[in-house]
């Protein structure tokens, strides 16, 4: 599980400023946790990918194919995703959403 | 046949190429038993990193036949029985090295060794991006002969190092060679050659096994080279 956290960690780290970034320009933080779980999900596994393609090896000298680091990577993002959104409607209250 | 099963790695028939009008590996094969460092050698653009990565498996071949210990196998390193050096840098550059060595060596007595090294005591705080070139290599080299898996792959390990840190790691991969089956590929031909137990050749696409330095001479180094003069 560690080296999955550890894959994760950084497209993690991108996804929350990124999401943050994308329900400021849409102006609406109810989208934060669709914004987090879709397009800021990919969008930072592209960064990483783009910046960071070479630390793939470390992964793969370890044992562990692109396609299960994604696909664990994408269930853990889904799972903080559903946090955010519980997290945001029992913070904000349904008239705070819009602003 | 004593029933053991014979610990090598072997491909053969690699067909490769990037550009349709251009084949760059037309039947490559390489064979490494444990016990023996292979020197894959050939000039730049030849294919030596790509039949590398063809054969760890993060580099998917037209058509290739590996085989690991008796087994036919399409991506070795899901096996955990090969690890792979690449040109560039792999670690993470905002990982610390103390953690790199966590992450990658969990038993504890091998990772206090690697932590103990003389090269590594001294920036095992530092940051991966942090630290220069050589030893950078140097880390990921010892990191990756500490693994479990039976067969290493090291592409270009000698570039970038200073003198006294490439006999280092002469001296790490020569210690790792009882128990592992390396193979190396570099253009520093004189650390490869002391090192190596056997020596393949890969040129227009193909690979051709080299018994002797005057075979080498014969087919990739300058005549004269071994002998110390010059025929011209």
């Amino acid at each position: 599980m560690r080296i999955y956290w550890h894959f994760y960690k950084t497209i993690l780290f991108i996804n929350i400023f990124l999401s943050i970034a994308l329900v400021l320009l849409l102006g609406n933080i109810s989208f934060y946790a669709s914004m987090f779980a879709t397009v800021g999900y990919l969008v930072s596994v592209g960064i990483v990918r783009f910046f960071e393609n070479n630390t793939m090896y470390l992964y793969y000298n370890l044992g562990y194919s692109r396609f299960r680091l994604q696909l664990v990577a994408f269930l853990l993002n889904l799972s903080v995703a559903i946090i955010i959104y519980f997290l945001v409607h029992y913070l904000f209250d349904e008239q705070t959403f819009m602003y | 046949m004593n029933g053991s099963i014979l610990k090598e790695l072997y491909i053969d028939s690699v067909a490769f190429c990037y550009d349709a009008r251009k084949p760059l590996l037309t039947g490559g094969f390489l064979h490494c038993k444990v016990g023996e460092i292979v020197a894959l050698i050939g000039r730049n653009g030849c294919g030596k990193s790509t039949l590398m990565k063809i054969l760890f498996g993060a580099l998917k071949a037209k058509h290739s036949y590996i085989r690991l210990n008796g087994k036919r196998i399409e991506k070795p390193f899901l096996s955990k029985e090969v690890c792979y050096l690449p040109q560039d840098r792999f670690l993470p550059t905002a990982m610390r090295v103390r953690e790199a060595v966590r992450l990658m060596i969990p038993e504890e007595e091998k990772r206090v060794r690697v932590l103990h090294h003389a090269i590594i005591e001294r920036v095992k705080d530092n940051l991966v991006v942090d630290l220069s070139g050589g030893e950078c290599r140097f880390l990921e080299i010892v990191l990756l002969l500490h693994q479990p898996a039976t067969f290493i792959l090291l592409d270009e390990p000698f570039s970038g190092l200073s003198p006294i840190i490439k006999d280092e790691v002469a001296a790490q991969i020569s210690s790792f060679r009882v128990h592992k089956g390396i193979v190396v590929s570099d253009h520093d031909y004189h650390s490869t050659l002391s090192l190596c137990t056997k020596m393949v050749l890969l040129q227009n696409g193909t690979c051709r096994t080299i018994n002797d330095k005057k075979e080498l001479e014969m087919f990739y180094l300058p005549e004269g080279t071994f002998s110390g003069h010059n025929q011209e």
